[in-house]
């Protein structure tokens, strides 16, 4: 089995898995704007990035037979960087989609967040707006959807009298 | 889930393009097998981990995936060669040689007898193995006394040295490679390396030993 060494995290509410997750979901623009100047002109790759497909499996009503919904294409890699320690680092990356630029940036920020020296620093100018941005997307998805909801009151009213 | 994990900044890049360099290999491993006994240069541009065979490694990174699985020497099985393999490629590392599609030898001394490996069926004789041994070097023919390959492929003859081989070894390889030309249609296909070339030994070749006067 592979594993990537982990750091202890220091706020154990954003372990590796979790800031892995939030920037798998950036947007490009927000990973390039955080990174600026971190960005190596020729990166060293332990796996370049490729595209291919993954399996996505689902449970009807979330407790069925799983069954395979369809496959979704993915983009993944891995990079190695050396920290501010000079220790080796590899940062990895699966992100949807087929941006060899959007995985790039994210597996460089999942490497970049292993310095423990730096890892505060990063959380607070990578993680946190990436956080933000996409909580309010959501919120706002949410507030729409809640706004076309219909109550079925007559139906209630109906069956039980 | 009981195997060891491995700190992924130990491990080396693959091919640099993955595509390319795949496809020249497999191009060099095909004309190896076609011209038996023949020496092919093989560079490629991966990094295998350090004290491994670059053309052994090499062959195993562009042929290996997700569906066939590797069985490795004893010598092999300590090192990175599994995890750098598994990493690249997706393939599966057995214990079983029985059931192995390729297997990596590193010193003639740990090669079992050629019929212990998958030789595929009378239907199915491509389901067999490729084995590849590692050998100290290749030459096309010393004064110690060579190899005699006839067999497709080749015009007349074609003589191979593996100068590291002793007298014994050359012979018990004789025995090895007549059983597993006595299955034929089935049996294993055999690959060479010195970390510098590759040389096939498909299982048509016939092999004979040629003693030389000094």
């Amino acid at each position: 089995m592979l594993r990537n060494s982990d750091t202890d995290p220091i706020d154990p509410s954003k372990s590796r898995a979790d800031w892995m997750k939030w920037l798998s979901r950036a947007p490009t623009s927000m990973l390039l704007e955080a990174l600026k100047g971190h960005v190596p002109e020729e990166p060293s790759w332990l796996r370049q990035p490729e595209t291919g497909l993954m399996m996505v499996k689902g449970r009807i009503g979330g407790n069925g037979e799983p069954f395979n919904l369809g496959e979704m294409t993915v983009t993944r890699c891995a990079i190695k960087i050396k920290d501010s320690q000079q220790q080796e680092r590899v940062g990895v990356a699966y992100v949807l989609g087929r941006s060899k630029r959007r995985a790039f940036l994210a597996s460089l920020g999942d490497a970049l967040l292993q310095d423990t020296t730096h890892q505060r620093y990063w959380l607070e100018k990578l993680i946190d707006p990436i956080q933000q941005h996409l909580s309010t997307l959501s919120d706002q998805k949410n507030k729409k959807a809640q706004e076309t909801k219909v109550d079925f009151f007559t139906v209630a009213r109906e069956a039980g009298g | 889930m009981n195997e060891p994990i491995t700190d992924l900044a130990t491990l080396s890049p693959g091919f640099g393009d993955e595509t390319h360099s795949s496809q020249f290999i497999f191009r060099t491993v095909l004309n190896a097998l076609s011209y038996p006994g023949r020496l092919n240069t093989l560079h490629h541009d991966a990094r295998p981990p350090l004290g491994l065979n670059p053309v052994a490694s090499g062959v195993l990174l562009a042929l290996l995936d997700s569906e066939t699985s590797l069985w490795l020497s004893d010598s092999l099985r300590n090192t990175l060669a599994s995890t750098w393999l598994q990493f690249h490629t997706d393939c599966t590392i057995t214990d079983d040689i029985k059931t192995a599609d390729f297997v990596w030898i590193k010193r003639f001394a740990e090669c079992p007898a050629l019929d212990q490996l998958q030789t595929g069926s009378d239907a199915y004789p491509d389901r067999s193995a490729i084995c590849i041994i590692e050998v100290e070097s290749l030459t096309k023919k010393s004064d110690q006394g060579s190899f005699v390959l006839q067999g497709p492929g080749i015009k007349e003859t074609q003589e191979l040295d593996i100068s590291a081989w002793s007298r014994e070894e050359c012979k018990m390889w004789l025995e090895f490679w007549n059983s597993n030309r006595a299955l034929f249609p089935c049996g294993v296909d055999v690959f060479f390396s010195d970390g510098e070339a590759l040389v096939g030994l498909p299982r048509t070749s016939l092999l004979s030993f040629l003693p030389r006067e000094v």
